[in-house]
This record gives C-alpha cells, structure tokens and sequence, in this order.
C-alpha cells in the first residue's frame, strides 16, 4: 500500500515537471491555450488513475483512448471513401462516355461519307444491373465537304424506352424535315445493332 | 556556440530580407520563409535528442506511451501551424493565416478528443 502510494507521489511530481518543461517547448500564439488543456487533462489522469485502478480493475484506461481514437479513425477513413468511391464512379462513366463516343464516330465516318459533329448520350445512373446501359443517343451529322460554320446538321435519336408506336411517329417527323431519310435509317439501324439498342433511343441529325 | 550562429543567421536575413524588399517586396518572402527552415534543420537534432531524453524517462514513469506520443504530436503541429500562420502574416495575408490556424486546431483536437473523452467516461463512470 504505501508503495503504491509512493509510486502514485513520484508519478504526479514527475508529471507536472515534465508538463511544465512542455510548456517551454510548446511556441506561443493562439494554439498554447488548447495546448495547455490538454496537458492539464493528462495531469488529471495521472492523478486519478490510483482511483480507476481501485475502481475498475479489468478496465483500462488506455484501451478506452485506443478504441476511442480507432473508431474516430474507422469514421474518418469511411467518409473518405465513400468521396473516392464516388469519384471513381464518375471518373469511370465519363471514360465509358468518351470511348464509346469514339467508337460510334469511327464507325459512322469510316462506314458513310459523312462528318459527325456531336455526339450526346445519355447513360443509365442507377446502380443495379442496368447501370451504364445507353438511355439516348443523339448524332449530328454533316456532310464531309462542309464546313463546321455551316450548321445544316441533321440529328439521329435513339430512345430506349419509347415503343415501336413512338418509332412510327418519330420517322414521320423525320419525312417532314425532307432530309436524307434513307441515310439515316440506315445509320440508325448500324447504330441501333451494334450497341443492342431499341431503334427509337437513336437520332440522328443530318 | 550554435546561439551565434544562429543570431548571426537570422539578422543576416533579415537585413537581406530588408534590402530586398525595396526592390522586388514579393522576394522578402521567400528569405524569410528559407530563414525559418534553416534554423529550424539546425535546431531538430537537440530537439530529437530531447525528445529521446523525455521518452526514456516515460519509460522509467508509469505514464503511458499513448499520451505522450499524442502530446509530441501535438506540439508538432503547433510549431508547424504556428510557422505557417507566421509567414502568412508577415506578409499581410492574415486571412490566410487564420485559416491556417483553424486548421492547425481541428487537427488537434481530433488528437485529443479521444483523451478528453476517456476522461469524460471515467467521470461519468465515477459518478454512478
């Protein structure tokens, strides 16, 4: 007993000269005062842990820290995840984008004689198995010989989730605007076949 | 003696710093800033000893490491913190400078939450 309560006097002295010997080492400004809280809450449990000892044998007090200071981590690291995890996602659909944009325009230029200025598409958001499947995909076209400036640029829609009704209106309109119908069916058709899309979700412009 | 040359060091730059700034102001920054790193580079080593010396005597103690090594990293970031905001400052960006500061703050008391809590509990534990 009065060598623990030895040992318990040595530890406080000790701690309290060490502390102030930190308060020389810690620089002045604005951070000293959080600082000096701090070390008054260590000299605290240094001075109360005889009474955690008696109190709670089987619990430590460093292991509460530790697990304390785990879980604050675990929290951290969790959030900074979830950002990565996002960003990878949207890294990943904007690289998918541009590739097959890269794809249908080699495709269409080299199979027809024609000029693509613009391609949208438009891509399934959710994260089931659809995920990344083409919603809409919209071409502008020009004639090779053309310049940009000259903006007779007709569209190609594709639509997925309209029905084949829907198709049957969309040509009429097509036949109303009086362009190279026949074109664009067929890039339509290429298009539609390649990528496994409903005819409907493709428009092309011409 | 280190003190001399250090002094000698630092009123060096500091007349550069002076001389300087009367032609090109934007480059009284920069020897300010090299100033403060080259006397801190010549000082880590006495305080890598010192800190040496307070670690053996932990071990003799019965403190524990986990407060220590928090408290070492504490004062790191405020000597860190502190020089930042510094130069910030000497160069009239105290707003940036006060960022800097909240910074340095947060950062340490996500190192010391954990310690204040424990002491929370053991209160509340006391209590009951």
């Amino acid at each position: 007993m009065i060598e623990d309560i030895k040992l318990w006097i040595k530890n406080i002295v000790m701690v309290i000269i060490l502390v102030s010997f930190l308060d020389i080492l810690i620089p002045d400004g604005k951070i000293k005062k959080y600082l000096n809280l701090i070390l008054g809450f260590i000299v605290m449990i240094i001075i109360l842990s005889p009474i955690i000892d008696f109190l709670n044998s089987n619990e430590n007090l460093e292991n509460e820290v530790f697990k304390i200071s785990s879980k604050l981590d675990k929290k951290e690291y969790s959030f900074i995840n979830s950002n990565i995890e996002n960003k990878q996602v949207e890294q990943l659909s904007s690289l998918y984008k541009n590739r097959i944009k890269e794809d249908i325009v080699y495709r269409v230029e080299s199979k027809y004689d024609v000029k693509v200025t613009k391609v949208n598409i438009e891509l399934e958001n959710s994260k089931d198995g659809k995920f990344g499947e083409i919603k809409s995909l919209e071409l502008s076209l020009a004639d090779r010989n053309t310049k940009l400036n000259e903006n007779a640029i007709p569209i190609v829609k594709i639509d997925v989730i309209n029905n084949e009704q829907n198709t049957g209106t969309n040509n009429n309109s097509n036949e109303d605007n009086n362009i190279d119908t026949d074109l664009r069916k067929k890039i339509k058709e290429d298009i539609s076949n390649i990528y496994n899309l409903n005819e409907i979700k493709v428009v092309v412009n011409y | 003696m280190e003190i001399f040359k250090i002094v000698a060091l630092g009123i060096t730059a500091t007349i550069l710093a002076v001389i300087v700034k009367q032609y090109k102001p934007e480059y009284g920054v920069h020897i300010s800033i090299a100033a403060g790193v080259v006397i801190f580079l010549l000082m880590i080593s006495k305080l890598a000893s010192i800190l040496e010396v307070i670690h053996e005597l932990t071990n003799k103690l019965d403190i524990e490491v986990i407060y220590l090594k928090s408290i070492f990293k504490i004062i790191g970031i405020a000597y860190i913190t502190e020089f930042g905001a510094q130069v910030c400052r000497d160069t009239g960006e105290s707003s940036i400078a006060s960022k800097i500061e909240f910074a340095g703050k947060i950062i340490i008391m996500t190192l010391a939450l954990p310690i204040l809590l424990s002491v929370l509990n053991l209160i509340i534990k006391l209590i009951h």
